[in-house]
């Protein structure tokens, strides 16, 4: 039971028990199929978020798998990565609640009450409005708003599937603020290869998506603004509503469609909540017609989502002309590359 | 105004607070030695703050030297409190803030003091009983309630389970206090109730259905919020209860009519009795929406936003003296509330009743300990505790020749 809820006190008290250091571990040869596995776990989410989740029979394997977690939590902090991180604690939690979800309720409530969750169970699942907060802290969809749910004194109440959502999202806030862990040179010499191996997946993601070309779109002549809203959104980091409004727009406005901003967005770990489908949907107007236009300058300013404008900027009013402007000038820089404006500034 | 009298005013007010801190009036916040202290002084200029004081004598002392006008502390606990930047003080938590200021009371510039007062009184107590432990489920000992000193008040949160929540989470408990955000799908919406079939086609028939009034959250308030609309409305002489009713969609004069007819014949009570349990045939179904954003109005609390979610604002230390008003931050629990007149029970006893002279540049008409004042221009000989209020007003200068009534406190 404990390997596959590797993350409860018990489980880390277990292997304390053992009395081995993770040095050791690391070295011994009959822990050579935690470490693949722990490998295997962190590569995975990184490239698709799905743990597998195989049935734990037999004790070794059980055994294998309790320490493939503080082992791949261990390559993780060696390469100390924000967006892997992120990835990790996502698929983590993913693959906790796809586990839970075949749990009876006793024991769902036993395993939140062991994560420290104030909850309770008569009927519905019923969780500390104050714990929903937190755990709910990454989900900004209006069903997951406060104000939206059955609260009663103090509690919220909730369905199974919605109180396995909460705790998925309480386990990912965790997973997130306790990496990375402290490292040691041994550890980090231990894990050299992957590190290395990991660090390369890494920047490949990242050339990708930053690439010149998006079909005909390119990234290099978007305003500061709209450059660092991509950023974040791909960084999987919460962009703020009118942020995400503000960049949906832009683009859809420079001529991408539903389609192409939606692939975008779907290379974002927790995609599901950061932009709904439904908001882009909204925004590029399949859902009403209405096409909306990007905000002005003194818009983005006054949401705090104008990054500080560069020399281009104060030729312009509007993101939209910046692009343009910028796009026209690149056009000719092809010829003359030392008209192209400074970005070196940023 | 001369900047001499301006002067002997300030030395005035200032004294007479030291001698108020010479009475060790404060209560101090719990965990006070974790917590930034602010001030401002009588000369004006910035907030004092990124102070931390570990000992309740070292606050006094300090307080007393200086005489300030305003004395704050952080909501928020520190690792140390009294260095010099947010990043290096370490946040450990927060208290969670409500303030309501009279501000928020729509109307509230005509009601004159007294007035908003009152009126922010009833927003305070609605915000307790129905929200924060009506559906938020604090208890009355994790909650401090006080008298700001001027125009609203504050509660403390002290439960510890809200001590770690961020801006964001506080922000959505604003939002459900302040009814923003709200699914109105969730309160209220068209559903099938019948078949019909006319010469082979079938017709569905839709009602308007709101949630019943004992259901938990904002779908159960958004009911109740509408049953009391309606109660009010049935108050109202037929005349503004009919025009009140046509401000409904899909709600002409005649249907209004119809519908007040209704209203009257079914009775509150009986008005009530179907409301609570969902149903609203009695009005067209396109006037569903209009009803539900009238009870979601009706139910909604009020608070300032940016007080709660920011978790390292300042707030008004209670037993302090609010240097606007030289009231004092009184510290009230639910029940004190219910009978608490600022205008006689925030003016600390200290104050004499004693007459003296201020100078009133205009006509000033105001209350204060169960008296009407009614001030000409010019010279005025008044009780000392309303003196104190105009010169911190700014409405009043103490008149030459009493500055030397007050005894400098120690500097
Ligand atoms: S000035 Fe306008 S275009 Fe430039 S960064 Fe700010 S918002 Fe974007």
């Amino acid at each position: 039971m404990l390997a596959m809820y590797p993350f409860l006190a018990e489980a880390s008290r277990y292997i304390r028990d053992q009395g081995l250091s993770l040095e050791e571990v690391l070295d011994h040869r009959a822990f050579q199929g935690a470490r693949n596995w722990a490998r295997e776990r962190v590569f995975t989410s990184l490239e698709t978020g799905d743990l597998p989740n195989p049935p734990l029979s037999r004790s070794a394997e059980c055994l294998e798998a309790l320490y493939a977690y503080p082992l791949a939590r261990i390559l993780v902090s060696c390469v100390g990565d924000g967006f892997l991180v992120r990835r990790f604690a996502l698929a983590e939690a993913d693959l906790a609640r796809r586990r839970l979800s075949r749990e009876s309720d006793d024991f769902l409530l036993a395993a939140s009450h062991a994560l420290g969750l104030d909850a309770l169970r008569d009927g519905a699942f019923r969780l500390h409005f104050s714990d929903f907060l937190r755990a709910t802290r990454q989900l900004r969809g209006k069903e997951w708003k406060l104000i939206n749910q059955p609260v009663r004194e103090g509690f919220v109440l909730l369905s199974r599937d919605r109180f396995l959502r909460v705790v998925e999202g309480h386990l990912r806030n965790r997973f997130e603020a306790e990496l990375p862990l402290e490292v040691n040179p041994t550890l980090l010499r231990a894990f050299e290869e992957e590190v290395i191996e990991l660090h390369t997946a890494l920047r490949d993601r990242r050339s990708r998506l930053q690439g010149e070309d998006l079909g005909t779109i390119r990234v290099t002549n978007f305003p500061p603004c709209m450059e660092k809203l991509l950023a974040t959104v791909l960084a999987s980091e919460n962009v703020s509503h009118p942020g995400r409004f503000a960049l949906v727009s832009f683009m859809n406005n420079i001529g991408l469609g539903f389609d192409e901003i939606y692939q975008i967005f779907a290379s974002v770990p927790d995609f599901r909540e950061s932009v709904t489908r439904y908001q882009i949907e909204h925004i590029t107007g399949q859902i009403s017609g209405t096409v909306y236009t990007a905000p002005e300058c003194s818009t983005m300013k006054s949401y705090g989502i104008c990054p500080g404008p560069d020399r281009l900027c104060e030729t312009i009013t509007h993101p939209l002309s910046y692009y343009r402007k910028k796009t026209r000038m690149s056009g000719t820089a092809k010829k003359a590359p030392a008209d192209r404006p400074a970005k070196a500034a940023s | 105004m001369g900047e001499e009298k301006r002067e002997a005013t300030l030395r005035y007010l200032r004294s007479k607070f030291a001698q108020y801190y010479q009475t060790r009036p404060l209560h101090l916040p719990p965990r006070f030695g974790r917590r930034e202290f602010g001030f401002i002084l009588f000369e004006g200029g910035f907030v004092l703050r990124h102070l931390g004081f570990p000992k309740e004598a070292t606050l006094y002392r300090y307080i007393r030297s200086k005489s300030p006008a305003h004395v704050y502390h952080s909501a928020a606990y520190y690792e140390t409190p009294g260095a010099p930047t947010m990043a290096e003080k370490g946040w450990m938590g927060a208290d969670l803030i409500f303030d309501l200021d009279a501000d928020h009371i729509p109307g509230w510039q005509k009601m004159g003091y007294p007035g908003m007062l009152e009126a922010v009184k009833g927003q305070v107590i609605r915000l307790i009983d129905d929200f924060l432990v009506g559906d938020l489920g604090f208890r009355e000992d994790d909650l401090r309630i006080a008298f700001s000193g001027a125009r609203g008040y504050h509660i403390h949160i002290r439960d510890p389970r809200v001590f770690t929540l961020e801006s964001h989470e506080r922000r959505e408990i604003v939002d459900y206090i302040t009814g923003t955000g709200l699914d109105l799908q969730l309160v209220g919406r068209r559903e099938p109730f019948e078949e019909r079939t006319f010469g082979g086609q079938t017709r569905t028939l839709k009602r308007f259905r709101i949630p019943m009034a004992s259901d938990p959250g904002w779908r159960g308030r958004t009911t109740r919020g509408i049953s009391q609309w309606l109660e009010t409305l049935s108050e109202l002489p037929e005349e503004q209860a009919i025009e009140a009713l046509r401000q409904l969609e899909g709600v002409g004069p005649k249907r209004a009519q119809k519908i007040y007819g209704t209203l009257q014949r079914l009775g509150t009570d009986g008005t009530r009795a179907r409301v609570e349990t969902g149903h609203l045939e009695f009005f067209p179904p396109g006037s569903g929406a209009s009803l539900v954003a009238q009870g979601v109005e009706y139910a909604k609390g009020a608070t300032d936003e940016p007080v709660s979610s920011d978790t390292k604002r300042l707030i008004r230390l209670m037993g302090s003296l609010h240097g606007k008003t030289g009231f004092s931050v009184v510290p009230l629990t639910r029940e004190e509330l219910d009978a608490f007149d600022p205008l006689t029970d925030a003016v600390p006893a200290l104050y004499e009743h004693e007459k003296i002279r201020v100078e009133t540049p205009q006509a000033i008409v105001t209350d204060m300990m169960g008296e009407t004042f009614n001030l000409e221009p010019g010279q005025n000989s008044v009780p000392e505790y309303l003196a104190i209020f105009l010169m911190c007003r700014g409405m009043a200068t103490l008149a030459s020749g009493m500055a030397g009534d007050a005894t400098e406190g120690p500097t």
